[in-house]
């Protein structure tokens, strides 16, 4: 077990938002993934990230574009391209 | 990448909105599609993305007629300028500048809504590269699962635009921080502090109602 202290700890914490995001380089990613675990800390503090994202997007969920808009640019496009 | 900002900003010149670069670089890059090219990008490119840009628009607008109205203005936009987008570069991203830089312009400036919150002192801090190792707001995750959508819509909602905009395009939408620095303009730096504070600030605002809904830390 290392000790909060090392720099890998630090990296670690570093790298965290990068990883949920999915913007950590692929070396970046398998530092992450051989350290973190020696931080229970590390790891409860992903799951909780992963866990609040995971939430936020299914309980905003999306609006559908209404059928009325699709063929209002149509006609419109069609106009400017006369 | 780079040449996709390039012609985006080419389309804002001709907008008359920004000026990155010189009319002559511009025209060097402009394309010249064909009448069937030009349908062909407009209904293969542009025209999938428009559940996308309505949600964007409906989450900046609030109102179902002016997000229509925005993603209408986007398109037609586009279609006058689509010899300045580059075929098969990433027409997503291209759109949502267009539409973000419309917003800006034209539908916020009617609305008056209150400008950007003044943010410049905590980005300096954040955009150190230590910053994530620090200050995240806690909040259980059991209290935002058994809020309604409407919640947390009402959350995201009450954050200043600036920091609803990259939690949509991020959480939402999916775009990689170069693709948002490239829609707002700004650093990738400024994307990550800016993303980091908006996610704090709606944690803290989901929390005083996960309390108020009985759950505590």
């Amino acid at each position: 077990m290392l000790p909060k202290e090392s720099p890998q700890y630090t990296r670690c914490m570093e790298l965290l938002p990068l990883i949920l995001d999915s913007q950590a380089s692929i070396e970046d990613t398998n530092f992450f993934h051989q350290y973190a675990a020696n931080w229970p800390e590390v790891i409860d503090c992903y799951h909780k990230e992963k866990a609040f994202r995971d939430a936020l997007k299914a309980k905003l969920g999306r609006f559908v574009a209404p059928e009325d808009l699709l063929i209002n640019i149509r006609q419109h496009v069609k106009l400017q391209n006369i | 990448m780079a040449e996709n900002k390039e012609e985006l900003q080419n389309t804002e010149n001709r907008e008359g909105q920004t000026t990155e670069t010189t009319e002559e670089a511009a025209e060097s890059r402009r394309n010249q599609y064909t009448e069937l090219e030009k349908i062909d990008i407009f209904d293969n490119e542009f025209l999938p993305q428009i559940d996308s840009m309505y949600n964007f628009a409906y989450r900046l607008t609030f109102d179902e007629d002016d997000a229509k109205d925005l993603v209408q203005e986007t398109y037609l936009k586009a279609f006058r300028f689509i010899d300045s987008f580059q075929r098969g570069t990433n027409a997503k991203a291209w759109l949502f500048r267009i539409l973000k830089n419309s917003f800006i312009n034209d539908f916020r400036k009617k609305s008056k809504e209150p400008s950007k919150v003044d943010y410049q002192e905590v980005e300096t801090y954040y955009n150190s590269e230590d910053v994530d190792a620090s200050i995240t707001t806690d909040l259980r995750v059991e209290a935002v699962q058994d809020m309604i959508g409407d919640e947390v819509s009402n959350a995201l909602n009450s954050l200043a635009v600036d920091f609803r905009t990259v939690i949509i395009l991020c959480d939402l939408e999916g775009f990689t921080y170069e693709e948002m620095a490239k829609i707002l303009d700004i650093p990738i730096g400024t994307v990550r502090s800016r993303l980091h504070r908006a996610r704090n600030l709606l944690k803290e605002k989901l929390k005083s109602y996960a309390e108020s809904m009985g759950y505590q830390d």
